[in-house]
Protein backbone atom coordinates (compact mmCIF):
# COMPACT_ATOMS: atom_id res chain seq x y z
CA UNK A 1 0.00 0.00 0.00
CA UNK A 2 2.64 2.31 0.84
CA UNK A 3 3.87 4.41 -2.46
CA UNK A 4 7.51 4.22 -3.70
CA UNK A 5 9.93 6.59 -1.26
CA UNK A 6 12.16 8.73 -3.02
CA UNK A 7 12.17 11.97 -1.71
CA UNK A 8 14.71 12.70 1.50
CA UNK A 9 13.74 14.56 4.63
CA UNK A 10 15.12 17.92 4.35
CA UNK A 11 18.27 18.39 6.82
CA UNK A 12 18.50 21.00 9.76
CA UNK A 13 20.48 21.33 12.63
CA UNK A 14 19.59 18.61 15.41
CA UNK A 15 17.20 20.23 17.84
CA UNK A 16 19.38 21.63 20.84
CA UNK A 17 16.98 19.39 23.42
CA UNK A 18 19.97 20.68 25.93
CA UNK A 19 19.70 23.87 25.55
CA UNK A 20 16.07 24.63 26.70
CA UNK A 21 14.91 28.08 28.12
CA UNK A 22 13.81 28.09 31.52
CA UNK A 23 9.64 27.49 32.35
CA UNK A 24 8.90 30.84 32.70
CA UNK A 25 9.64 31.45 29.26
CA UNK A 26 7.09 29.46 27.68
CA UNK A 27 2.96 29.40 27.54
CA UNK A 28 1.37 26.58 27.66
CA UNK A 29 -2.56 26.16 25.45
CA UNK A 30 -4.33 23.26 25.43
CA UNK A 31 -6.89 22.96 22.63
CA UNK A 32 -10.03 20.87 23.51
CA UNK A 33 -11.51 20.39 19.70
CA UNK A 34 -8.19 19.12 17.92
CA UNK A 35 -6.99 17.48 21.53
CA UNK A 36 -3.25 19.30 20.94
CA UNK A 37 -1.09 20.48 23.59
CA UNK A 38 0.70 23.97 22.56
CA UNK A 39 3.87 24.50 24.41
CA UNK A 40 5.88 27.80 23.19
CA UNK A 41 8.32 29.88 23.78
CA UNK A 42 6.78 33.88 23.91
CA UNK A 43 6.60 35.01 21.91
CA UNK A 44 5.69 32.35 19.34
CA UNK A 45 8.80 32.26 16.69
CA UNK A 46 8.74 30.47 13.42
CA UNK A 47 9.99 27.42 12.96
CA UNK A 48 9.75 24.04 11.14
CA UNK A 49 8.45 20.91 13.28
CA UNK A 50 10.40 18.03 13.51
CA UNK A 51 9.27 14.60 14.20
CA UNK A 52 9.73 13.06 17.72
CA UNK A 53 9.46 9.29 17.56
CA UNK A 54 5.83 9.52 16.71
CA UNK A 55 5.13 11.53 20.18
CA UNK A 56 5.27 15.18 19.25
CA UNK A 57 6.71 17.84 17.66
CA UNK A 58 9.41 19.76 18.30
CA UNK A 59 9.58 23.45 16.31
CA UNK A 60 12.92 24.46 15.65
CA UNK A 61 14.42 27.48 14.33
CA UNK A 62 16.39 26.09 11.39
CA UNK A 63 19.18 28.45 11.71
CA UNK A 64 20.69 27.18 14.94
CA UNK A 65 18.56 24.27 16.15
CA UNK A 66 17.07 26.21 19.03
CA UNK A 67 13.87 24.75 20.61
CA UNK A 68 10.98 27.08 20.22
CA UNK A 69 8.20 25.11 21.21
CA UNK A 70 6.53 21.64 21.15
CA UNK A 71 3.25 20.64 19.53
CA UNK A 72 1.84 17.25 20.86
CA UNK A 73 -1.70 15.99 18.97
CA UNK A 74 -3.93 13.46 20.23
CA UNK A 75 -2.38 14.52 23.69
CA UNK A 76 -5.35 13.19 26.34
CA UNK A 77 -6.23 10.55 24.58
CA UNK A 78 -2.68 8.94 23.39
CA UNK A 79 0.09 11.02 24.63
CA UNK A 80 -1.10 10.76 28.63
CA UNK A 81 -2.34 7.29 28.34
CA UNK A 82 1.43 6.50 26.90
CA UNK A 83 2.60 8.92 29.68
CA UNK A 84 1.02 8.61 32.90
CA UNK A 85 3.82 9.81 34.91
CA UNK A 86 2.85 13.16 33.29
CA UNK A 87 -0.54 13.00 33.56
CA UNK A 88 -1.11 13.22 37.37
CA UNK A 89 0.74 16.39 37.05
CA UNK A 90 -0.97 18.16 33.92
CA UNK A 91 -4.71 17.17 36.08
CA UNK A 92 -3.50 19.07 38.85
CA UNK A 93 -2.12 21.96 36.95
CA UNK A 94 -5.15 21.82 34.55
CA UNK A 95 -7.30 22.98 37.45
CA UNK A 96 -5.18 26.08 38.26
CA UNK A 97 -4.86 29.01 36.17
CA UNK A 98 -1.92 29.33 33.84
CA UNK A 99 0.12 31.59 35.73
CA UNK A 100 -0.06 29.46 38.88
CA UNK A 101 2.85 27.98 40.30
CA UNK A 102 0.89 24.86 39.31
CA UNK A 103 1.61 25.36 36.15
CA UNK A 104 5.19 26.17 36.14
CA UNK A 105 5.95 23.04 38.23
CA UNK A 106 4.13 21.18 35.16
CA UNK A 107 6.21 22.63 32.39
CA UNK A 108 9.63 21.96 34.86
CA UNK A 109 8.38 18.36 35.15
CA UNK A 110 7.93 18.23 31.14
CA UNK A 111 10.72 20.23 30.19
CA UNK A 112 12.70 17.47 32.27
CA UNK A 113 10.83 14.84 31.23
CA UNK A 114 11.68 15.66 27.55
CA UNK A 115 15.17 16.24 27.58
CA UNK A 116 15.12 12.55 29.57
CA UNK A 117 13.36 11.16 27.70
CA UNK A 118 13.57 11.93 24.07
CA UNK A 119 16.72 14.09 23.49
CA UNK A 120 17.89 11.16 21.88
CA UNK A 121 15.01 10.27 19.71
CA UNK A 122 14.43 12.60 17.20
CA UNK A 123 13.61 10.55 14.65
CA UNK A 124 15.05 9.89 11.00
CA UNK A 125 11.62 10.98 9.35
CA UNK A 126 10.68 8.70 6.89
CA UNK A 127 11.08 9.97 3.32
CA UNK A 128 7.71 11.08 1.26
CA UNK A 129 6.50 9.39 -2.08
CA UNK A 130 7.86 10.57 -4.97
CA UNK A 131 5.92 13.36 -6.76
CA UNK A 132 3.42 12.74 -9.16
CA UNK B 1 -18.90 34.30 4.84
CA UNK B 2 -16.96 32.82 8.11
CA UNK B 3 -14.77 30.37 5.51
CA UNK B 4 -11.32 31.23 5.21
CA UNK B 5 -11.12 28.93 2.19
CA UNK B 6 -13.28 26.02 0.87
CA UNK B 7 -11.90 23.04 -1.42
CA UNK B 8 -11.90 19.79 -2.18
CA UNK B 9 -9.63 16.55 -1.27
CA UNK B 10 -8.91 14.64 -4.41
CA UNK B 11 -8.25 11.49 -3.02
CA UNK B 12 -12.11 11.03 -1.60
CA UNK B 13 -13.84 14.03 -3.51
CA UNK B 14 -14.98 15.39 -0.20
CA UNK B 15 -15.39 19.32 0.53
CA UNK B 16 -13.21 20.54 2.49
CA UNK B 17 -13.48 23.82 5.04
CA UNK B 18 -11.20 25.97 6.59
CA UNK B 19 -12.99 28.63 9.03
CA UNK B 20 -11.52 32.00 9.45
CA UNK B 21 -11.81 30.75 13.48
CA UNK B 22 -9.57 28.12 12.90
CA UNK B 23 -7.00 30.05 10.46
CA UNK B 24 -6.27 32.69 13.24
CA UNK B 25 -7.14 31.73 16.25
CA UNK B 26 -4.93 27.66 16.08
CA UNK B 27 -3.05 27.87 12.99
CA UNK B 28 -1.59 31.67 12.68
CA UNK B 29 -2.12 31.88 16.29
CA UNK B 30 -0.03 28.92 16.73
CA UNK B 31 2.79 28.59 13.75
CA UNK B 32 3.21 32.35 13.06
CA UNK B 33 5.34 31.48 9.93
CA UNK B 34 1.90 30.13 8.64
CA UNK B 35 0.86 34.06 7.74
CA UNK B 36 -0.11 34.67 4.71
CA UNK B 37 0.14 31.43 3.21
CA UNK B 38 -3.70 30.26 3.11
CA UNK B 39 -2.77 29.25 -0.51
CA UNK B 40 -0.15 26.67 0.05
CA UNK B 41 -2.57 24.92 2.51
CA UNK B 42 -5.92 24.87 0.38
CA UNK B 43 -3.43 23.78 -2.30
CA UNK B 44 -1.75 21.12 -0.43
CA UNK B 45 -5.29 19.82 0.20
CA UNK B 46 -6.50 20.16 -3.73
CA UNK B 47 -3.05 18.68 -5.32
CA UNK B 48 -1.31 16.20 -2.37
CA UNK B 49 1.82 15.36 -2.85
CA UNK B 50 1.27 12.35 -0.23
CA UNK B 51 -2.22 11.36 2.16
CA UNK B 52 -1.42 9.62 4.73
CA UNK B 53 -3.72 8.71 7.81
CA UNK B 54 -3.28 9.36 11.60
CA UNK B 55 -2.67 6.04 13.31
CA UNK B 56 -4.52 7.79 16.64
CA UNK B 57 -7.27 8.99 14.42
CA UNK B 58 -9.22 7.58 11.46
CA UNK B 59 -11.07 10.06 10.47
CA UNK B 60 -7.77 12.10 10.59
CA UNK B 61 -6.29 12.50 7.23
CA UNK B 62 -2.81 14.56 6.83
CA UNK B 63 -1.79 16.03 3.41
CA UNK B 64 1.82 16.69 2.48
CA UNK B 65 3.19 19.21 -0.25
CA UNK B 66 6.71 20.96 -0.71
CA UNK B 67 6.29 24.04 0.78
CA UNK B 68 8.86 26.91 -0.02
CA UNK B 69 9.13 29.63 3.11
CA UNK B 70 11.34 32.31 3.30
CA UNK B 71 15.14 31.62 4.41
CA UNK B 72 15.56 29.64 6.96
CA UNK B 73 12.73 27.90 6.56
CA UNK B 74 13.03 27.38 3.12
CA UNK B 75 13.14 23.29 3.54
CA UNK B 76 10.08 20.65 3.98
CA UNK B 77 6.97 20.65 3.60
CA UNK B 78 2.87 21.75 4.67
CA UNK B 79 1.42 19.45 6.83
CA UNK B 80 -2.03 19.95 6.83
CA UNK B 81 -4.09 17.86 8.93
CA UNK B 82 -7.92 17.44 7.43
CA UNK B 83 -10.85 15.70 9.70
CA UNK B 84 -14.01 13.96 7.93
CA UNK B 85 -17.00 13.67 8.97
CA UNK B 86 -20.40 12.20 8.03
CA UNK B 87 -19.28 9.04 5.86
CA UNK B 88 -21.78 6.63 7.30
CA UNK B 89 -24.32 9.14 6.07
CA UNK B 90 -22.58 9.52 1.96
CA UNK B 91 -22.05 12.99 2.86
CA UNK B 92 -18.30 13.08 3.52
CA UNK B 93 -16.89 16.50 4.80
CA UNK B 94 -13.80 18.31 6.48
CA UNK B 95 -12.69 20.69 7.94
CA UNK B 96 -8.80 21.76 8.61
CA UNK B 97 -7.59 21.31 12.22
CA UNK B 98 -4.29 22.48 11.68
CA UNK B 99 -1.65 23.18 9.17
CA UNK B 100 2.32 23.91 9.77
CA UNK B 101 5.60 23.18 8.00
CA UNK B 102 8.10 19.90 8.91
CA UNK B 103 10.85 18.40 7.57
CA UNK B 104 8.86 14.93 7.16
CA UNK B 105 5.95 13.05 7.91
CA UNK B 106 5.17 11.86 11.66
CA UNK B 107 5.97 8.50 12.60
CA UNK B 108 2.98 6.55 12.30
CA UNK B 109 0.94 8.01 9.96
CA UNK B 110 -0.14 5.59 7.14
CA UNK B 111 0.24 6.33 3.74
CA UNK B 112 -3.10 5.93 1.94
CA UNK B 113 -2.58 8.05 -1.27
CA UNK B 114 -1.36 7.65 -3.77
CA UNK B 115 -1.94 3.87 -3.57
CA UNK B 116 0.31 1.58 -5.64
Amino acid sequence: MAGKVELPSAEIPRPRFDALPPPDLWSVKYERRSDTLHIQTTPPRAALAVDVDGEFWVRVDPSNGDVVGFEIEDFQRAFLVRHPDIAASWRQARRKSGQSPEWRDWLATFLTFIRRQFADRVAGQQPLPKPM
Amino acid sequence: MFDKFTTVSPHNNAPVRCSRRQWSGHIVANHPEMAGHEDAVERTIREPLAVYRSDVDRRRHVFYRPLRLPPPLDLGYLRVVVEYSGESSGRLRGWVVTAFPVIGPKKGEVLIWPER
